[in-house]
């Protein structure tokens, strides 16, 4: 019964895409209407759990429960601030710029030293020509990228950086384009198994 | 120099720790980095908890109930609008308890029969259209034939390039083949023909892996610097007062 919801949901909001008739349409935008509001009660239900799994930690005062209390602490006053006040008061704008930003910042900036030490890994445990190739690409655009090759004016230097911006632009546009065909191909036969209802991740 | 308020400096002062709490980390994990962690979760948890409520559930489900008068719900509209998606989020809702879960198969099958139709859908329309109308474009004679005035080197470039662009998203495409057959011990069985065309194929994966990473190396170490610049202003202001 529910693999016949899914598909039969499926298939109307998957012909409205490409059928331009007025009952398709309708039905698919009911449709689309119910599924964004019950995935709004479904993040409530992920947030509850997450509340819960923390609160066991700190009642039975697990190894790190203090991190779990900060963690509900912060959750219930910036949940209550915003449900109360709404996302747009001041004081919902001042823990998100003042906590949320710096920190999704400085993770981000965390990212250039593991992304750097993950290059070097590469190097050192995977000696092989595709490795080799992914390697001199990198660092070839990533010289082009600074200011020695990017803003010189000798011959050689205007050379190099059209040899980087053709490698950039010519082959690694095609294999991104590769990538994205080869991406969206899987994408959708996992998305056709559910509407075929051979996968059922919402049980029998 | 930036004047602060009282609120503004704490927040900033406040900003400044959580950064170094964060960075910290290269040093290896510490409670600093795990109290900067747990914080944004929390905090980010319930800001997108109270998006959700103000975005979807208020105006969704909330609001039309409690606008409405008694007789107004037995309406076509009303059920399709308001009684369908209260009795789909109750049903849902069935789903915390162990005992009652079974009951909340509908919704969760109704959720992921239409995230299935949106993904199928947003892949046709949004990347393999157009992303196969963009690759047969680069050989289509306007864009092969020489233009008027053209001079023979820069047109060469432009064929060479429009062969290379096309050798990587058909190369790439067959290393990446879905439905080859399977030998005895398990492993892919291809033509030789194959085999070459998947072995350029991953030269191109790795030659676009590392343009991405280059551009993602790039793009975090000037983040990077902009946190560093930012310690340094605040310390700065701190100090002069």
């Amino acid at each position: 019964m529910w693999a016949a919801a899914a598909v039969g949901s499926g298939i109307f909001v998957l012909l409205g895409y490409f059928i331009d008739y007025e009952v398709i349409l309708t039905l698919r935008l009911i449709l689309m209407r119910w599924s964004v509001l019950l995935a709004a009660v479904a993040l409530f239900l992920g947030l509850f759990n997450l509340l819960t799994v923390h609160w066991s930690k700190v009642s039975e005062q697990e190894k790190g429960w203090p991190f779990s209390a900060l963690l509900i602490l912060a959750f219930l006053v910036t949940l209550i601030m915003g449900l109360v006040f709404g996302p747009d008061n001041q004081i919902s704008l001042l823990l998100f710029n003042y906590i949320q930003l710096p920190v999704e910042a400085g993770l981000m900036a965390l990212l250039a030293v593991f992304l750097a030490v993950a290059g070097f890994r590469l190097v050192s445990r995977r000696r092989d020509p595709f490795s080799l190739i992914f390697v001199v690409v990198a660092l070839f655009v990533l010289l082009g990228t600074g200011p020695t090759l990017g803003a010189s004016d000798g011959d050689g230097y205007v050379l190099l950086r059209q040899l980087r911006n053709w490698i950039a632009q010519v082959w690694a546009s095609g294999g991104a384009r590769g990538i994205l065909l080869g991406v969206a191909l899987g994408a959708g036969l996992t998305g056709l198994r559910v509407l075929l209802a051979v996968d059922r991740p919402y049980g029998d | 120099m930036t004047e602060f308020t009282t609120l503004d400096l704490v927040g900033t002062i406040t900003a400044a720790l959580l950064t170094v709490m964060v960075l910290s980390y290269l040093l290896g994990d510490n409670i600093f980095f795990r109290f900067a962690v747990y914080l944004f979760i929390g905090v980010a948890a319930g800001y997108a908890g109270s998006i959700a409520w103000h975005n979807v559930i208020w105006p969704g489900l909330i609001d039309p109930l409690v606008s409405q008068e008694l007789a107004g719900f037995l309406q076509p509209s009303n059920i399709v609008a308001v009684i369908v998606p209260w009795l789909l989020t109750i049903l849902l809702l069935l789903k915390v308890s162990p005992a009652t879960s079974r009951y909340g198969g509908l919704p969760l099958a109704l959720l992921v029969g239409v995230g299935a139709a949106v993904v199928v859908g947003g892949a046709i329309s949004g990347t393999l259209i157009p992303q196969s109308l963009a690759a047969m474009g680069t050989l289509t004679p306007s864009t092969l034939l020489p233009q008027a005035g053209e001079e023979l080197i820069v047109w060469l470039e432009r064929i060479i390039s429009a062969i290379i662009m096309l050798l990587a998203t058909i190369t790439i495409l067959m290393y990446f083949r879905f439905t080859t057959r399977r030998g005895v011990t398990g492993e892919a069985r291809r033509s030789k023909l194959e085999r070459i065309a998947a072995v350029i194929g991953q030269v191109f994966i790795a030659i676009t892996f590392g343009v991405m990473y280059a551009g993602a190396l790039a793009a975090t170490v000037v983040i990077l610097i902009e946190r560093i610049q930012f310690l340094r202003d605040v310390v700065s202001s701190l100090l002069t007062g």
